[in-house]
Order: C-alpha cells, then sequence, then structure tokens
C-alpha cells in the first residue's frame, strides 16, 4: 500500500470523519473501538500537522509474527500478515511487540453488528469477531482475490490509497494505475520508522494533504462512528 | 525419651555411629514437632489464608465470565498487574534453588538449615508465578494449542520450557536430600501419625535405609542437580526478561535485561528466603539452628545484590539517557517527574538505596535491620516489575494521548489470592516436610564434634 | 517548389555547419516548424516473466534523420483488480545519437502485454508514438520477502539440543532415585 499524504487531509475539508476508516469499519464490521486503519495526526515540530492514515504496516520482518507462540499470526506467501482467531489464544504479545499499535484485542464480547454475528468465520476477513482474540487490518485478501479493492481505498474519497502488490508491480487507488515500483521512486515514498527495520510494505509519500488544499494549520479530524455502538 | 525418639535411636538412619547426642536428638525433636502439633494460631493463619485464595479465585471466575474487560488492561497496556507478578514470583522463586546450589557448590557450610526452605520457596514461588501467564491468557481454553502449535521461535514458548525444565529440576533438587529426612520421619513418627500419614512417608522415602550404594546414588543425584540448576535458573530469568526485551519498545529493548532480570530475581529471592526464615524460626522455635549469623549472611549477599542492582539500573538509565533516542525521553519523565515518580522513586530509595545502606551500616545490620531491608526491597523488586511493564506500555508508539491504566478490583483480588497462596503453600509444605535438612545438620554437628576432638 | 529548394538549401548549410561543429543536436533546435517524426518500437516479441528486456524506440524524422536527445515516455497497458486498467508508465529515456531510446523491462506477469512508446514533440517536431507486443509467459515469483540471517547451526536445532541435554539430566538424576528405591539392604 501507498499512501499519498499529499492528497490526505484527514477528511476534514470534507467535513467528514475519516472516509478510509469509515468504510473500513462498516465493510469489514469492525468490533465497537478499534480502527483498523486509523488517522493520525502528526504535530510538524515548529507548528502545523499532518495526517497519517495507519493500517497494518505488513512487515516483512514482522514483529508480530516473530513472537506468536502459536502461529496464530502469520505471513502468508504472498506477504499478508493474517491473523487465526481461531487458534489465538490471547496472550497478547504480538500487541506488546507492534512498534504501529496496529493491532486490537477483544477484551469482552466483542460489539458487531448482530447481522455480522452469523457469518461464517474466515481468517481473511476475521468476521465475525471472536472474544478474547486480536485483531488487526488485514488488506482485505478475499476481496482481492475477487478483484475488488480494499475497503480503505475505494472509501478515500481524495484517492490518496494506493493497493499494490510488488510481485506485479503495480498499484491503483481505485481510479488510476500505476507502475508501484515507479511510483514509489518518483514520489520518495517511505515506510513509517523504517529505521526500526520491520521492512513494512506500507510506503507514505510525505505531504500534509496540499494537493487538496488542506494548509498545515488546518484541524479537527472528526471522529468515526460505529454500527454497534448501541448494542449491548 | 519419648516412644518415638526410643525407636529413632534403634533406626538404621542413626548411621552415624556415635551415640545420638543431646544436641542431634534436640535438633530432630523441634525439627518434627511442627508434623506433628498444630497450634491454633497455626490453624487462623491458613484459614485467613485459604479464604484470601478463595476469594481470588472468585475474581478469577468473574474474569472467566466475562473476559479480560474486568481488568484495566486495553490496547496500549495490554499487560498490567498479573505479568508483573509474574515477573515477580519467578524472581523470588531464585531464592531457593539457586542460592542454595550455588552455596552447596561452594561448601559454604552456614548454609545447611537455608537450603530446604530455599528449596521450598523456589518450588511454591514457581508454581503461583507460573499460574499468572495462564491468568493473563483470554483464552486459558486455547492453551492446549501451545502444545499443538507451539512454534520454537516465540518467547512465550522459551517460558514455558525453561519454567517446566525448571520446575522439574527444583523439585528433584528438594525431594532428593530431603530422602533421608523423610525416612526419619517415617521410622520415628510412625507411631504417632495417622496410618495414611505413614503410608505418605513411606511412599516418599522409597525404602531409603542409607546403605552406601544408597548414599552413593544420593549424593551422585545431589552433585549432579547442584551444578545443572545454576544454568538452568540463569535461564529462567534471562527468558523471563526475553518477552520484554525481545519487543521494539523503548524501555525494554535492552541487551542488559536478561542479566538484570536474574539479578533482581536474586535479590527479591533473597529478601523472600530472609522474611520466610524469620516467620518459620518463630513459628517452629528454629533459633538454635537459624541463627543471626545465617541472617547476617544472607543480609551480606542482599547487600551485594543492592549494590549490584544499583549499577545495573545505572546501566539501564545512563546508557539510553544519556542519547535520549527517539521516546526515551517519554519515558525518563514518566519515571522521574511524570505519573510514575512517586513509585519509581520508592523502588530507587527503598527498594535499593536504603536496604544497601541498612547492611552496609554496623549499627542497623542486626537481625532487625535485615529484616526491614528484605520487607524493603520485596515491596521496591515488586514495583519494579510493575514499573517495567506498565509506563512502558504507556509510551505511545503513535501519535495519540497516553493511555491510562489502574487495576480493577478483580486484578488485585487475584493479585492477593496469588500472594495468600505462595503463605498457604508454605505454610503446608512446612507442615508435612521437615523445613531444615536434618541429615546434613547433623552430619555438620558430628564433624564439629570430631574437630573438638581433634583439637583435644 | 521554391520553398523546397529553399529549404533543402538551408538544411544542407546548417547540416555542415553541424557536422563541423560535432553537434547535431542543433539540427532539431533550429529546426523550423512542425516536422513529422516515426517512432518503431523494438521488442522481443516473446519472453519470461522476470527477464529483463530491452525495448528501444527509435524516432526519426520523416527524412529517415535521426532525432536524438528526444524525450520517450514508455507505456504498458495493465489491469489491475476488476475496474482499474488503463497504461502505466513503465519508463522513460532519451534518444541518443541514433535517435535511439532504450529501457530496461522486466514483465511482471504472464499474457501478451501490449507496450507502447510515445515522443510528445517539441516546437519542431510532431508526436509520435509506436507499439509492440510482447508474449509473456512463466510464473516465476519476482518478489520475495527477505527477513533475518540464517546462520549454520544457530536455529531450532540448537535450542532443542540444549533442551535434550538438559532433560537427559534431568532424567538421569531421575534415574538415580529409582536405583535409591531399588538398591538392596545391606
Amino acid at each position: 500500500m501507498v499512501i499519498n499524504l499529499r492528497r490526505c487531509d484527514g477528511c476534514i475539508g470534507l467535513g467528514l470523519p475519516p472516509q478510509c476508516t469509515q468504510s473500513c469499519i462498516l465493510g469489514h464490521h469492525v468490533p465497537v473501538g478499534m480502527e483498523w486503519i486509523q488517522v493520525y495526526e502528526y504535530e510538524f515540530e515548529h507548528g502545523g500537522s499532518y495526517f497519517l492514515p495507519a493500517p497494518c504496516m505488513m512487515c516483512e520482518n514482522s514483529p508480530c509474527t516473530n513472537v506468536c507462540p502459536v502461529g496464530a499470526t502469520f505471513t502468508t506467501p504472498e506477504g499478508l500478515v493474517l491473523i487465526d482467531q481461531k487458534r489465538c489464544i490471547g496472550c497478547r504479545l504480538c500487541m506488546a511487540a507492534c512498534p504501529y499499535q496496529r493491532r486490537f484485542f477483544n477484551w469482552g464480547n466483542p460489539k458487531i453488528p448482530s447481522a455480522a454475528t452469523s457469518y461464517q468465520y474466515s481468517v481473511e476477513s476475521q468476521v465475525p469477531a471472536i472474544k478474547g482474540t486480536v485483531m488487526k487490518c488485514d488488506f482485505c485478501p478475499d476481496m482481492a482475490r475477487e478483484g475488488v479493492v480494499p475497503f480503505c481505498i475505494s472509501g478515500c474519497p481524495r484517492k490518496a490509497l494506493w493497493y499494490g502488490d510488488l510481485e506485479e508491480d503495480l498499484a491503483t487507488n481505485s481510479e488510476e494505475v500505476v507502475k508501484l515500483s515507479r511510483y514509489l521512486a518518483r514520489n520518495h515514498a517511505h515506510p513509517f520508522k523504517e529505521d526500526l527495520g520491520t521492512q513494512p510494505r506500507v510506503f507514505y509519500v510525505p505531504g500534509h494533504g496540499q494537493d487538496v488544499g488542506r494548509n498545515p494549520y488546518q484541524s479537527g479530524l472528526r471522529k468515526v462512528t460505529w454500527p454497534g455502538e448501541s448494542r449491548e | 525419651m519419648s516412644e518415638a525418639t526410643r525407636k529413632y535411636s534403634q533406626s538404621s538412619f542413626d548411621r552415624s555411629a556415635t551415640p545420638a547426642d543431646e544436641a542431634g536428638e534436640r535438633l530432630i525433636t523441634t525439627v518434627l514437632r511442627p508434623l506433628t502439633h498444630t497450634g491454633n494460631t497455626y490453624r487462623i493463619v491458613v484459614l485467613v489464608l485459604f479464604a484470601i485464595v478463595c476469594w481470588g479465585a472468585y475474581a478469577y471466575s468473574v474474569q472467566l465470565r466475562k473476559g479480560l474487560v474486568v481488568t484495566d488492561m486495553r490496547d496500549h497496556i495490554v499487560w498490567g498487574l498479573y505479568i508483573a507478578n509474574f515477573v515477580f514470583f519467578i524472581g523470588i522463586s531464585h531464592a531457593g534453588t539457586l542460592i542454595s546450589a550455588i552455596l552447596r557448590v561452594t561448601h559454604a557450610e552456614w548454609r545447611t538449615p537455608i537450603t530446604r526452605m530455599a528449596e521450598f520457596i523456589t518450588v511454591v514461588a514457581l508454581s503461583v508465578g507460573a499460574l499468572f501467564p495462564l491468568i493473563d491468557l483470554a483464552r486459558p481454553d486455547r492453551v492446549a494449542n501451545i502444545i499443538i502449535y507451539g512454534r520454537w521461535q516465540s518467547p512465550i514458548v522459551w517460558d514455558i520450557l525453561a519454567i517446566s525444565t525448571y520446575l522439574t529440576g527444583s523439585l528433584i533438587y528438594l525431594y532428593l536430600p530431603m530422602i533421608p529426612d523423610l525416612a526419619m520421619v517415617r521410622d520415628r513418627l510412625s507411631t504417632s501419625m495417622s496410618p495414611l500419614k505413614i503410608r505418605f512417608y513411606r511412599l516418599l522415602s522409597i525404602g531409603w535405609r542409607g546403605t552406601s550404594a544408597q548414599e552413593r546414588y544420593s549424593s551422585k543425584g545431589i552433585g549432579i542437580m547442584a551444578v545443572l540448576i545454576i544454568p538452568i535458573a540463569i535461564s529462567v530469568h534471562t527468558v523471563v526478561s526475553f518477552i520484554f526485551a525481545m519487543n521494539l519498545r523503548t524501555g525494554w529493548d535492552s541487551t542488559v535485561f536478561g542479566i538484570y532480570f536474574v539479578g533482581g530475581a536474586i535479590f527479591s529471592g533473597l529478601a523472600t528466603l530472609i522474611l520466610v526464615m524469620a516467620v518459620l524460626r518463630r513459628a517452629f522455635h528454629l533459633g538454635e539452628y537459624l541463627t543471626d549469623k545465617q541472617f547476617l549472611y544472607l543480609g551480606y549477599m542482599l547487600g551485594t545484590f543492592a549494590g549490584i542492582m544499583i549499577y545495573f539500573n545505572a546501566l539501564e538509565l545512563l546508557v539510553p539517557g544519556f542519547k535520549m533516542e527517539g521516546s526515551e525521553l517519554f519515558l525518563f519523565r514518566q519515571r522521574f517527574i511524570g505519573e510514575y515518580a512517586p513509585l519509581y522513586w520508592t523502588y530507587l530509595v527503598a527498594g535499593l538505596m536504603i536496604p544497601g545502606l541498612i547492611i552496609l551500616i554496623p549499627r542497623t545490620r542486626t537481625f532487625w535491620g535485615i529484616i526491614v531491608a528484605a520487607i524493603l526491597v520485596n515491596i521496591g523488586m515488586w514495583l519494579e516489575r510493575f514499573l517495567i511493564v506498565v509506563p512502558t506500555l504507556r509510551v505511545p508508539l503513535m501519535a495519540h494521548e497516553p493511555a491510562s491504566y489502574s487495576p480493577t478490583w478483580v486484578e488485585w483480588s487475584i493479585m492477593a489470592g496469588a500472594f495468600a497462596a505462595f503463605c498457604l503453600l508454605i505454610a503446608v509444605f512446612a507442615k508435612i516436610f521437615p523445613v531444615l535438612s536434618i541429615w546434613e545438620i547433623k552430619e555438620q554437628l558430628v564433624s564439629e564434634q570430631s574437630n573438638i576432638v581433634e583439637e583435644v | 517548389m521554391n520553398s523546397f529548394v529553399w529549404c533543402l538549401k538551408w538544411i544542407l548549410l546548417l547540416a555542415s555547419v553541424a557536422f563541423l561543429l560535432g553537434v547535431p543536436g542543433v539540427l532539431v533546435a533550429t529546426a523550423q516548424g512542425s516536422w513529422p517524426t516515426r517512432l518503431t518500437l523494438e521488442a522481443p516479441s516473446e519472453a519470461s516473466v522476470g527477464d529483463v528486456i530491452e525495448i528501444t524506440a527509435s524516432i526519426f524524422d520523416s527524412e529517415g534523420v535521426p532525432i536524438t536527445g528526444a524525450p520517450t515516455r514508455f507505456y504498458s497497458y495493465a489491469a489491475f483488480l476488476s475496474g482499474s486498467t488503463g497504461y502505466i508508465e513503465i519508463g522513460e529515456a532519451i534518444t541518443d545519437d541514433e535517435g535511439v531510446a532504450a529501457i530496461e523491462y522486466v514483465p511482471t506477469r504472464n499474457g501478451d502485454i501490449e507496450v507502447t512508446a510515445k515522443y510528445e514533440g517539441d516546437d519542431g517536431y510532431l508526436a509520435s508514438q509506436g507499439a509492440a507486443t510482447i508474449a509473456v509467459d512463466g510464473n516465476r515469483q519476482l518478489y520475495e520477502a527477505h527477513a533475518g540471517l540464517t546462520v549454520p547451526f544457530i536455529n531450532v536445532g540448537l535450542l532443542i539440543g540444549i533442551l535434550a541435554f538438559l532433560w537427559g539430566t534431568l532424567l538421569f538424576t531421575g534415574i538415580l532415585i529409582l536405583k535409591i528405591a531399588l538398591a538392596p539392604p545391606e
């Protein structure tokens, strides 16, 4: 995934909560309180800020899979880091290990829309959520197989998020296609916290939303909502 | 002469050949007395402890029903009291076996009355401590997955391997030197005990008659275990530190963590040993054997380890503090002037400096001084475990407000239950097994006597 | 007819000047008007996934004179997930003295790949483009994750070895206990 921060204004220009997060929550039946892709507001040292949508970084040298005692979190041959909630024992060592805090825990009974509880569980969709297990962004592998881009990509009104494949060297923001390696190089994209050596496969093009008219001093990220919130 | 002692003098156990002298006889009656006589204080203490354990079990049942949501752990601070207590208990388990093994290997004679108790503490603390990761587990129903799908590469699997190896080793190391004593219980108390108890001791003493072959096997086994248990014990706490040190987190990402944990473990283990010794000495009138000398020597060791811990802390603070890389500033502020400053300063001053000073200054280096130091060290080391777990997890890794954590009644109750279980098990152990290694003390008495004879 | 002769004169004159100066580029710079150009794209007709192949675009004007220093962009037609199709830029190069711009290209998926090259033209020349099709076969995995380092003997086997030693010794002491139990009375 490539995230062009020049195009990300945290959806404040539209007066909406971050639409990547919101569409992910709706599409994935994300339990209340979790934001698998979460938009953080980072301050520049001398004033102003930029928004950083953070999905799972899908690290190649992923600390979470390295520490898992039961292999419940694992890397697929395609390079995706997924979680098998039917195997997870809930020790939360992976959560302590993730340097991006991209893992979330079902501390109690997960609050998800009642419709989602009747789904057949799948590792690739993590629906329905299971009590006492870890969850996180999964890059929607089931949808990609059907040729559909993940919810966050299609949900981004600014087309700032690119979903790609390093094997095919292609990426799309659901409007256009680019050669991934060229896009990365020409926009000097970098992984977040790359000096940690986790080798993430999410790359950021530095910016503060300038391409969609945000100046660095505009703030006011809105809060997302969960359909399951009203459920007990 | 009671019936029991008369039987003893005829027993084959009495292999010293010399007539059982006064001191040896007194030793045996004193040590074996708790096995047959139970006071009211003991009953009340056990009852209270048992009630607390039940309360902790109830709290755990609540947690089982509702999930970890009943704790105050959340997505940012994912571990809390349970893991802190896990580290603490595994730490005090080093009291025993490691200390007794080191002293045995180095032939320190003053350790003979201590070893048995130290080994008790190891087994009990290890059993209680090993429960905490299970209590912390959100899906204890899936614990078998660790065996079915276990990955050799995971620090948690290392923990399980190390702790199970240590527990097995400690049990052997506790049991092997106890066999002659158990045989003596079997031989001497057979008239004053219920048949069930007699069968129990007969079973455990596995036909020990003190034959030369048995002696040979026993001393060989003890010799092997005393050496083997040292690297195992060290590996255990090193591996415990790895569930922290293997993570890319400010405050945990440290190469010194392994030895830092081992140092802390021996430190708190010594303190716990001193306290347990003091309580049992009082309760079972063991003043003649657990003299102030034992406390003083253990006090010296405690003081040494206070120094070692001060050194480790200096390393842990100075090396990252000099560079202030990444989130170190946040962590340092939190420790020294922020949310955790009161606890952190208590740990540094009351848990390390003051105990060190108490041992260092001859005026305060008394029995009671050492007891105070041991209490402070235990409190300080518990705080240290807590401060390793929680403030580090509180350091935000992304741009968000730091989370907060204040343990709920469930967490406190389970912790109280665990401490009560520790005391209860020690109390029960002390009731069933001789708390001093009788045959070793006797051997020592004999050799001392022969020394005196030679001098004369 | 007059204008043609006039032009020819100028071209000959300029060409000789350029030749003398050894700066053929001047030709392009000083040419006036919009000359048609022709771009021929050459690529191997067959390749396998992962092969490094060379795609060359040769650009000439209508007279067959190579156009030098011309920026050329290369595209391929790609589809990625449903609804996202189009030409993606796969490289760019500048033509050399012979009017040839070349890029190295690695096909990442099999099937017929349509490659195009485009010269956008400039003040003097009109734009032109050419296309070629490469039949790509094979299924090679091109991208592999490289995490960690493999060192001989330092692996899970070592851990199992240490454990085996420890448990073996524990077992041995267990046997000693058994021997105590089975020792004959003296």
